[in-house]
């Protein structure tokens, strides 16, 4: 069990993330959402113990990454963004050099690593230097290091990027079939893995966390209600009048006017409706004329499209 | 303790499976063994010094600086410096392992080289007894421990210096410029007089290498080497905890 | 919270970490300076002290201080700065100041003044109001070499030295020494100290007051007398003379005999007696008559009356110049027989002996052609021993059958191991055995002498093969990895 409690991560001046919380059950398969440089990284880095948070702790097992570190970690298998390895060891001294790193040793060390072997079919390469292996090869020495002490919690970075499709293929399966035993947390900036691996989605943007919750709830999100941002050149009392009598509002704010005359409101509409055709009928019966009529785009779709459109970026490019 | 040794075991694989170890042994023991001919040579002829062959090689001259600087900083420059370059940090420091175990894994592989090395240099010790009979043992022992003592202070710094840079150059700069410092002390002890000198003369490398090299253990000289290990050895772990702060 | 207080200590106060560790260095290491030990390492314990400067020390009661005026770089000043630091380990009570003539112009000059010291490269000791400056030559020895090349140190002789001056400056006594005279002794203890002046001289820097004894007619030694010495004699004692030492002795005085083989005047052919051989006698020595021949440790081929004493005994008095191999040169000596004393009070203990060759001559017609024959006594023969007196313990004896060793003659062309000896007698007589001299410390010189085949041989193994195997080794090493 993760329990994260207000995370914040301040680069010098920089922020990185900001008071991020959630908490993630045994057995769930957690997808970071977010646009490249959002926090995503930043938030596996404070969930895992290589930084520490300026503010607020997270708690792995209910140990304090930050007062209990080498028991919260002990909790933790970690693939990391650019999964580095000691390029000058053999992948079988690699392995072995990691599971005693993570305190195995004798024939228990010896079954761990024939296990992680199989599972994550680098039997090939076993004698080969890790520098030499392809990049797919790479990636599931990466994953096999994280499972070799059999952690319950599994915090993989990017896992399937720079692979080519059908080696993202055998990785989404591997993770698959490991999210039986192990509760599994995987960030990406591609939607289309989050949808084809993970039950909850936890969506990041610029350090914030902005949606938490099922893939379902997360795309009905988009579709709820419009929000829109208009100017009536009338006074106050006329504008609250008009918006009054439109049914299909739920509710408006008076905002602050921004000295072009007239007053400002925001309108958010009932769910799945379009209210734009309404307002200007509404205003052209009442001879007011309407300065400013905009479409608010809230920032959970905001990151969505970027997510979108970086994907299909990434499409053509490939 | 099977973590630190894990480490240890790593470093030592990265040493030896490099070329560059070789390099560094065939270089030492090079430039030892033509010091060696030299000396001998030298003491053979007649209204030789009175001086043992062996205690020039142990701080007797300056190649022994130059021989020990550069050792201890190729051994250690890598040890941070490339974690950090490659990114592994990122794996090793998320692994269920202390900060202390890290760095001290670390300082023992780097020591184990170093012993290793002079290790190889006891053929001159055969080959003195072979010459020499009556030879003393006293001062040789004595020699290797202030070696071996030097070597760990020293590992310590080139230790501290990777842990603190982003590059090997970067690290072997540092590390050379403490060491140097640290072997100025003997020109700051000789220009200066009263308590300020003998402040200096305790700290002054020159001088516990020559009590070594006699024979003489002096407890001053035991406690500024193991301390100053101790000292840098805490900065580089804190210098581990820093980064996850940073 | 703890996590709290570690963002806190973690985050922000590195620099505060740094800080308490350079305390925490600081602390150590400033004690350490304070308190510190060294071992010796080396199998002669080349830089220990001997036992008799420990235990002086550690029972010091007063502050010494200690100024050295010597200028860094000099040639003993290594040497001095070591010795003192070992002093500086038995003692807290020593307290050092370097003082530099060049660098410390002023301070130098005060001490100067202060001390009164005239010799510009020097040690002071200082306690209260008494003080004691020794000078360079009195520490260092010196090998002068014949082609103009500068001095070389031969030895080291600091720790005596320095262990003398500090007796000097905490405990002042003087004893008195009484050199008897009117028997044609060899040696003239007044102004001129004419035969043995390295020995009076000596005697002198130790703090000995030097006066003559006239015993003809004497009927008692004086009071003031800590010592009376019978060194060389010609004219043998007479019975009244000899009863005057025996009441002496016996009444707890000390009596130092070095007594030589005496001939017949005109004929050189036939030995006399000195006069003291009933005294002896009573204590359990015979004195004999005869010329002791050592040809297994003679100085010089063919003239084994002049040899070193090969045995020494483990007393006090021997034992630093046993444990450090320094011979005593005896020339022309009879040798001593212990025999049952008169009263179980007394006991005789040999000091010195020869080697088993010896032999002591007692046919004096033959000395050009001496050989060892039935009447002569047979070898190891004791030349020098010590009696003890059990009822009286301020009664001390030593009897040497030879007063050649502290002529100048023989200290001369010995090692300076008959100073030493006769010193450390003398400092036993006098009931001062804590200031027994010790050897000086040699310099080791290495004896490593190569042919040239043998230099060639060892820059090829050393040089050229040793290193090359690690060089082949990194080659099979990389390109096994590689494959």
């Amino acid at each position: 069990m993760i329990e994260a409690i207000s995370l914040t991560k301040m680069y010098g001046t920089k922020k990185g993330v900001e008071n991020i919380s959630f908490k993630i059950d045994k057995g769930e398969i957690v997808g970071f959402l977010g646009p490249n440089g959002a926090g995503k990284t930043t938030t596996m880095r404070l969930l895992t113990g290589f930084l520490y948070p300026n503010d607020g702790d997270a708690y792995i097992e209910r140990n304090s990454i930050i007062e209990k570190p080498l028991i919260a970690r002990k909790y933790i298998g970690y693939l990391s963004e650019n999964n580095p390895l000691y390029e000058d060891l053999k992948v079988k001294e690699y392995l072995d050099f990691r599971g005693r790193v993570k305190g195995l040793k004798g024939k228990e060390l010896k079954n761990r690593i024939d296990y992680v072997v199989e599972k994550c079919e680098i039997r090939d390469v076993i004698s080969k230097l890790t520098g030499s292996c392809s990049k797919g090869y790479r990636q599931r020495i990466g994953i096999a290091d994280a499972l070799i002490n059999d952690p319950p919690i599994l915090i993989l970075d990017e896992p399937t990027q720079g692979l080519d499709p059908a080696q993202i293929y055998h990785t989404r399966e591997l993770i698959k079939s490991l999210s039986v035993e192990h509760t599994v947390i995987l960030s990406t900036h591609i939607l289309s893995e989050v949808e084809a691996i993970c039950s909850r989605v936890l969506l990041i943007q610029k350090g914030n966390l902005i949606f938490d919750g099922s893939l379902e709830e997360m795309k009905n999100a988009f579709k709820k209600n419009q929000v829109l941002d208009v100017t009536f050149l009338c006074d106050e009392t006329k504008g609250r009048e008009i918006l009054s009598s439109i049914k299909k509002i739920d509710r408006f704010e008076k905002l602050q006017n921004e000295g072009e005359g007239g007053s400002s409101f925001v309108i958010y509409s009932l769910e799945g409706e379009d209210i734009r055709e309404e307002i200007f009928w509404k205003c052209f019966e009442e001879r007011i004329p309407i300065l400013r009529l905009n479409e608010k785009k809230k920032s959970l779709e905001e990151a969505f499209l970027k997510i979108i459109s970086e994907e299909s970026k990434e499409e053509e490019i490939q | 303790m099977n973590k630190l040794l894990a480490i240890t075991k790593k470093e030592l694989l990265h040493y030896f499976y490099s070329p560059m170890a070789y390099v560094v042994l065939w270089a030492f023991l090079l430039i030892n063994g033509f010091l060696f001919y030299v000396i001998l040579s030298a003491l053979s002829k007649t209204a030789s010094p009175p001086v043992s062959p062996l205690s020039i090689i142990f701080g007797g001259s300056f190649f022994f600086y130059l021989l020990t600087i550069v050792i201890t900083v190729v051994v250690t420059m890598r040890l941070g410096a490339e974690e950090r370059k490659q990114g592994t940090f990122e794996t090793l420091l998320t692994s269920p392992i202390s900060d202390f175990e890290i760095v001290m894994g670390k300082f023992l592989a780097a020591f184990i080289f170093y012993v290793v090395a002079w290790l190889f240099t006891l053929i001159y010790v055969f080959i003195v007894k072979a010459y020499q009979k009556d030879l003393d043992f006293g001062p040789i022992i004595s020699s290797y421990l202030g070696t071996l003592l030097l070597g760990m202070f020293f590992i310590s710094i080139g230790l501290f210096s990777s842990m603190i840079s982003k590059n090997q150059i970067v690290s072997a700069v540092i590390a050379t410029l403490i060491m140097t410092m640290l072997l100025g002390i003997t020109f700051l002890e000789f220009i200066s007089s009263g308590v300020t000198r003998e402040i200096f003369h305790y700290f002054d490398i020159l001088t516990i290498m020559d009590n070594f090299s006699k024979g003489i253990v002096d407890s001053r000289n035991l406690i500024y080497l193991l301390s100053g290990t101790a000292f840098f050895i805490a900065l580089s772990e804190k210098s581990l905890e820093a980064r996850r702060w940073q | 919270m703890t996590s709290k207080r570690k963002r806190a200590m973690g985050g922000a106060n590195w620099s505060l970490f740094v800080l308490l560790l350079i305390a925490l260095f600081i602390i150590i290491n400033y004690l350490s300076f304070r308190h510190f030990k060294t071992y010796d390492t080396t199998f002669s314990d080349e830089f220990s002290l001997s036992p008799q400067t420990k235990k002086f020390l550690k029972e010091l009661k007063n502050d010494v201080e200690v100024y050295v005026l010597l200028p860094i770089g000099d040639v003993g000043y290594e040497k001095v700065s070591r010795l003192l630091d070992s002093f500086k380990v038995e003692s807290k009570r020593i307290k050092v100041e370097y003082v530099d003539p060049e660098r410390d112009k002023g301070r130098y000059e005060i001490l100067l003044k202060k001390y009164q010291v005239t010799n510009p490269d020097s040690v002071v000791f200082v306690s209260g109001d008494r003080s004691r400056w020794v000078e360079r030559d009195e520490f260092l020895e010196y090998e002068y070499s014949m082609f103009g090349e500068p001095p070389k140190m031969k030895g080291f002789k600091g720790e005596n030295s320095f262990l003398n001056a500090m007796y000097d400056v905490v405990d002042p006594r003087k004893p008195v020494i009484y050199f008897t005279v009117g028997h044609g002794e060899k040696f003239d203890f007044d102004e001129s100290g004419k035969g043995a002046s390295f020995f009076k001289e000596r005697l002198s820097k130790e703090g000995a007051v030097i006066k003559t004894l006239q015993t003809a007619g004497l009927k008692k030694v004086p009071d003031d007398a800590s010592l009376v010495i019978v060194a060389g004699l010609n004219i043998p004692f007479t019975k009244e003379e000899e009863g005057v030492l025996e009441r002496y002795y016996e009444e707890g005085g000390s009596l130092f005999l070095l007594i030589d083989p005496m001939f017949k005047e005109g004929n050189e052919i036939e030995f006399k007696d000195s006069g003291l051989e009933d005294l002896c006698k009573k204590y359990g020595l015979e004195l004999q008559n005869d010329l002791v021949v050592d040809p297994e440790a003679s100085l010089l081929e063919g003239r084994a009356q002049t040899f070193y004493g090969v045995d020494y005994s483990s007393h006090k008095i021997t034992y630093d110049l046993m444990k450090n191999k320094y011979p005593i040169l005896f020339t022309l000596a009879r040798s001593l027989n212990i025999v049952d004393p008169q009263s179980s009070d007394f006991k005789c203990e040999k000091l010195i002996s020869t080697s088993e060759k010896a032999w002591g001559e007692t046919n004096l017609k033959e000395l050009k052609n001496v050989k060892k024959d039935n009447e002569d006594y047979a070898g190891p023969l004791c030349l020098a021993s010590l009696i003890e007196n059990r009822k009286n313990e301020k009664s001390r004896m030593v009897v040497i059958g030879d007063s050649d060793i502290i002529s100048d003659g023989t200290i001369l062309s010995g090692l300076g191991g008959n100073t030493i000896f006769a010193l450390n007698v003398v400092h036993y007589l006098v009931k001062m055995e804590n200031r027994i001299s010790i050897p000086p410390k040699q310099i080791k010189s290495s004896s490593i002498v190569l042919t040239s085949t043998q230099i060639v041989t060892n820059f090829i193994v050393v040089v050229i093969i040793y290193p090359l195997i690690f060089a082949i080794l990194g080659v099979w090493v990389y390109f096994r990895r590689r494959r």
